[in-house]
């Protein structure tokens, strides 16, 4: 060691170590990259039990004029967050909580070693600028008096500015310190508070060492806000950095700007700002986000999104700031994006040269050529006018796939392209689908293209593993993909943190050995007993998913490769009764094995708590028969008026249909949901009754409030679908779908009557939907429609929804294949 | 053929001893797919098991009620699964769901009457057996009430598999034997369709080349007697195929309509069938 050091003493660099030439490389960890240590002391920081050391730092400069106090907020103060990770792991390891002084403190002598946090004084002595690495690198090495762990941080340059968003964070510091705490002091952080795992250490020595890192994707932030649900006691105050969550990039588009307020600050350009269908429909929705869409086949369209929108916003007129809503442009990117609105039919004289006829009937390429021409024209436009500027926007919908047509695609634009989901990265088919269409974006566009890419979060299995293959995933995109931007739209559940986890990790470094990871987890946070059955279980998931539901998808077109939905009925042919049974029984083995009050049980019950309702849904469906509900016909003298009340006396004759949990469990609702419905030769008529005052919140229909939803497709093959959906308020939603590629969108059926009333004690609501208005003919006697009708709690735009429904959804309504029969019954019956 | 009195006596000593019956078969079939819901009707001579299989509705398919016959003979004869069933006005009865079961057992006949509505259409489908014949009767006829609506149309299926089932592909010979004559199939054709005439007051089912006897694995051909009073028309469609179906128009203005059906678990050939027949008087 000591000829190395003096071989190296010459060299101007340091040299790079292989991982198996530092004692500190650890297979669960971060793979970071090891150069020749400076020294030869070790630096002993407990010893006998007692803290041997001082953090010190400036946190001074994160909160003085030089970092603009009003944009470094906490989750930015990367040097304390550090500082906090530090003194937190070294407490829980030791007992201990370490003193932190600054870098010109007279009480530093007095410590026999530093932990020297971020860029100051001491920092710089020892020959690291943090100011010239990348945006989020960090470097930890050790010198005479301790260990350096320093990195590039907004916090401590002038980096910020009022229009970055939160997320937008460049936290090197923080990162390094807590891959210290893994690395050296043996921490793990899976999830807040319970989830943090910490060894008993008495002493610690940490031998010479140089190490450096950065993350993979600028982007790598997602869903992950912390833990407010998780048991315990708030240990952190952010988990970003231990999760490496963050993003070094300003670069963001959404469904921006906001529709509804861009029209309000607007109300005499609705006409130019949106869309029509050939039917003449407006997609204008004052009530509800969803249900706008921009006319992009509108060149004024394009004048007025950067003569008015962004110069004024750029010339900080408020008016303008308002209009855009949620989303603004900031100091580097435009955004532009549609409302999650589906439509397929824009022909009009502007758009017919744009429409192709080979990608009519694809749900996620009819309009990508429109939205080529258009995005390029805008992003030429913005750049006559703004050249300091990049548009941000996606590839996303009905414009997924790349155009067939050739465009000239300027610098300034920055495309991700909406589609991918890791948990289906295994399949070859799927594999193939993906990469032609990335390969080929970046072809058409000259550059790599960034990504945003699903989970699928309705089975407990899938939420359990995806993230697993999150490394592969962004593998296998390679060179295709702009490093700059990747989001996994999966949400954010710590009783899944072992998917989480590693889909961050991955994030940040593609090559993290998700495997060794997880191996050497079980046991720390179970014990060994209940760790070793907790392994069997989450490998009887990976084993089923990969050997018996991957192979089942042997094609996939591009089109559908977009989203990878998995349906229960592969599911549950992969995870059969035999397999379900086992998993339960695993759980409740590993129950056994942990002691009765211990942190390791209530870990597992955490771990346990969802997979309590897949099992019991996973059981439900494979006992479940599919529900048919007779409409019983009306008689030639009976009569339902629409009212809203159910009085009428032909409804004592039909049939009263209780609906249940839409995943099968065994939670009866107290307002029993109760749905009954009838039919004559005009049309069918729906009764909904629910015993209890409804949440109520008008203009919303699926945000913050109860709703009803009735689904039918006509006849057996279920090749489209109506749907129509409502609030208490007697707002509704209806649209007409094609089943298989989902082209279609908002309808409207003339003559549908819907009466909808609430009070303190209930809420019922009839509706009638005429033949005429499906634009069908009444069915005959006895034939079936498939369909489903669901109530809902929409509470929260995303989680912890309830719902009931006539036949199961597994918390997908457009389940087809779960959807129920509605039996047209005949006269006399 | 020297046994046949032998055998016609012992027949006649059978239905002496034993009444008919109609009673539910304790052998309900209940599968993930179907559940049964099935009735012995048995004399001394016979027993024949009629079931009705409400399928389960499926994510691709309604659920329906199938009348299948699986005794005397299971896998042959008036087919186990669907053997018959009727269109009234353009309703199947497999699609609708039966609205009672009633068993009878007279001193006379036992059985079982089954309540159906078509659209406003009450109709009663009755199976039943008699003391002293080993024929089963099934007769559909007009339920009670007023109906809604005129029977404008009506038409009956017969499915029959005879003597063998789950052969090779179309390696079959089904043959149709009646009073008017013997139609054979028209050489390797998949179908030949023969209308049938009040001539025709029976029709044995049978099969050229998988005859039945006392060692063979396959079963005798089986019977269908049509009440042509109230047959308007009838068809008959067989080949080399495994499945034989028997169609008749019926006379909506009719009240009733009557068939005679014969299976028997006895292992006879062609020749023996028709001997066997001969000696029970059921045919000239």
């Amino acid at each position: 060691m000591d000829i190395r050091i003096v071989l190296l003493s010459g060299l101007l660099l340091p040299a790079v170590l292989t991982a198996a030439e530092s004692r500190y490389a650890h297979p669960a960890l971060n793979p970071v990259t090891f150069e020749e240590p400076v020294g030869t002391k070790k630096i002993e920081l407990v010893k006998d039990g007692k803290l041997n050391f001082a953090i010190v730092c400036d946190l001074k400069k994160e909160t003085g004029k030089a970092a603009m106090a009003k944009h470094v907020f906490r989750v930015r103060r990367s040097v304390a967050l550090a500082a906090e990770g530090i003194g937190h792991a070294f407490e829980a390891t030791t007992g201990q909580k370490p003193p932190v002084l600054k870098p010109d403190s007279p009480e530093l002598e007095k410590y026999p070693f530093w932990i020297v946090l971020g860029d100051n004084a001491v920092t710089r002595r020892n020959g690291l600028d943090p100011s010239k690495l990348e945006p989020d690198e960090f470097c930890v090495f050790t010198f005479d008096r301790g260990i350096v762990i320093a990195g590039k941080d907004g916090s401590t340059e002038n980096l910020y500015n009022a229009l970055d968003v939160a997320r937008f964070r460049v936290n090197g510091t923080a990162y390094g310190a807590f891959d210290f705490c893994e690395r050296f002091l043996g921490l793990r952080y899976y999830y807040p508070k319970i989830g943090i795992y910490a060894p008993k250490v008495t002493d610690l020595a940490v031998d010479p060492v140089r190490y450096h890192d950065k993350p993979f994707m600028k982007y790598h932030y997602s869903y992950a806000l912390g833990g407010k649900k998780v048991p315990g006691k708030e240990q952190l105050s952010d988990f970003s950095p231990a999760w490496r969550n963050g993003a070094c990039t300003r670069y963001f588009s959404s469904h921006t700007p906001e529709p509804r307020a861009l029209a309000k600050a607007y109300p005499d350009k609705i006409d130019m700002l949106f869309c029509r269908n050939r039917a003449g429909h407006l997609f204008y929705n004052p009530k509800a986000h969803i249900g706008n869409y921009f006319d992009v086949t509108n060149p004024k369209f394009i004048d007025f999104f950067v003569d008015e929108l962004t110069a004024k916003f750029y010339a900080g007129d408020p008016k303008i700031r308002e209009a855009w809503g949620k989303h603004l442009p900031n100091s580097e990117y435009v955004p532009f994006g549609q409302a999650d609105t589906y439509i397929a039919d824009v022909l009009n004289d502007r758009s017919r040269p744009y429409i192709i006829d080979s990608r009519k009937n694809l749900r996620t390429g009819c309009l990508s050529d429109l939205y080529a021409h258009f995005v390029t024209e805008l992003a030429k436009k913005l750049k006559q006018r703004f050249p300091d500027k990049k548009l941000a926007t996606n590839a996303y919908s009905s414009r997924t796939l790349p155009p067939v047509r050739k465009y000239d695609w300027p610098d300034n634009l920055r495309l991700k392209i909406c589609m991918g989901c890791p948990v289906m990265t295994p399949s070859p088919a799927y594999r193939k689908a993906w990469k032609n269409i990335f390969s080929e974006w970046h072809r058409i566009t000259g550059r790599p293209v960034g990504n945003y890419c699903y989970g699928v979060g309705t089975f407990a299995i899938t939420q359990a593993i995806q993230g697993r293959y999150m490394g592969d995933f962004i593998k296998l995109l390679g060179d295709d993909l702009w490093k700059e931007y990747i989001f996994f739209d999966a949400g954010h559940d710590n009783r899944f943190y072992y998917s989480y986890y590693p889909a961050y990790r991955a994030m940040w470094n593609p090559d993290f050995d998700v495997q060794a990871a997880l191996d050497e987890h079980w046991e720390l946070l179970y014990g060994p007993d209940a760790g070793k059955i907790l392994k069997e279980f989450y490998a009887l998931l990976v084993t089923t998913w990969e050997k018996k539901l991957i192979p089942q998808i042997r094609t996939v077109s591009e089109d559908g490769s977009v989203r990878g939905n998995v349906m229960p009925k592969e599911l549950y042919k992969a995870f059969d009764l035999k397999t379900i049974n086992r998993m339960d029984a695993l759980l409740k083995k590993a129950k056994k094995a942990v002691r009765k009050g211990s942190i390791e049980e209530q870990r597992l019950d955490y771990f346990i708590e969802p997979w309590k309702k897949q099992i019991v849904s996973a059981r439900a469906y494979h006992m479940t028969v599919t529900p048919v509900y007779r409409l019983l016909r009306l008689g030639t003298a009976e009569r339902i008026e629409v009212d809203g009340d159910p009085n009428d006396p032909a409804w004592k004759r039909a049939e009263s249909r209780e609906l249940k949990e839409c995943q099968g469990e065994e939670y009866r609702f107290p307002e029993k949901p109760t749905v009954r419905m009838m039919w004559n030769d005009r049309g069918i008529y729906v009764l909904f009754t629910a015993l209890k005052k409804p949440v109520d919140n008008p203009g919303e229909v699926w945000k913050h409030t109860d709703c009803w939803e009735f689904l039918a497709s006509p006849g057996l093959k279920k090749d489209y679908f109506y749907h129509f959906g409502f609030n208490p308020h007697g707002d509704l939603y209806q649209s007409e779908r094609d089943v298989v590629e989902g082209v279609g969108g908002r309808s409207d059926c003339t003559g549908l009557q819907l009466r909808s009333k609430y009070d303190g004690s209930g809420w019922t609501a009839e509706m009638f939907i005429p033949f005429s208005g499906l634009r069908r003919k009444a069915p005959g006697p006895y034939t079936v429609w498939f369909g489903n009708v669901i109530y809902s709690q929409r509470r929260t735009v995303t989680a912890n929804n309830m719902a009931a429904s006539f036949a199961m959804t597994m918390k997908n309504n457009l389940n087809t294949d779960l959807w129920g029969q509605f039996k047209f019954m005949g006269y006399g019956d | 053929m020297k046994k046949l009195p032998c055998v016609s006596l012992c027949l006649l000593a059978a239905a002496c001893l034993a009444a008919a019956e109609c009673r539910k078969n304790t052998n309900a079939y209940v599968s993930p797919t179907e559940r049964g819901e099935p009735f012995l009707l048995k004399n001394g001579l016979t027993n024949y098991v009629v079931t009705w299989r409400y399928t389960n509705p499926s994510p691709t398919q309604p659920g329906r009620v199938l009348v299948g016959m699986p005794a005397p003979v299971n896998t042959t004869g008036f087919s186990r699964k669907d053997f018959t069933s009727i269109v009234l006005n353009g309703i199947d009865s497999r699609v609708l769901e039966p609205k009672k079961f009633e068993m009878f057992n007279t001193e006379e006949t036992s059985g079982v009457d089954i309540h159906y509505n078509f659209d406003g259409v009450p109709m009663i489908q009755r199976f039943a057996v008699s003391d002293a014949s080993p024929l089963l009767s099934m007769t559909w006829r007009r339920g009670a009430g007023k109906p809604m609506r005129p029977i404008e149309s009506l038409s009956i299926r017969f499915t029959v598999l005879p003597c063998a089932s789950g052969r090779a592909r179309d390696s079959y010979s089904r043959e149709v034997v009646t009073p008017a004559g013997k139609y054979l199939p028209k050489g390797k054709a998949r179908w030949r369709k023969r209308k049938l005439s009040a001539r025709d007051t029976f029709l044995i089912l049978q099969d050229a080349k998988y005859q039945s006897g006392q060692q063979s694995p396959n079963a005798g051909p089986v019977v269908l007697c049509p009440g042509w009073k109230s047959i308007l028309s009838g068809m008959v469609m067989f080949g080399v195929h495994q499945d034989l179906y028997v169609n008749f128009e019926l006379d909506p203005k009719a009240e009733s309509w009557s068939f005679g059906l014969l299976d028997s678990e006895a292992k006879r050939s062609n020749a023996d069938f028709a001997a066997f027949l001969k000696e029970l008087k059921l045919v000239p």
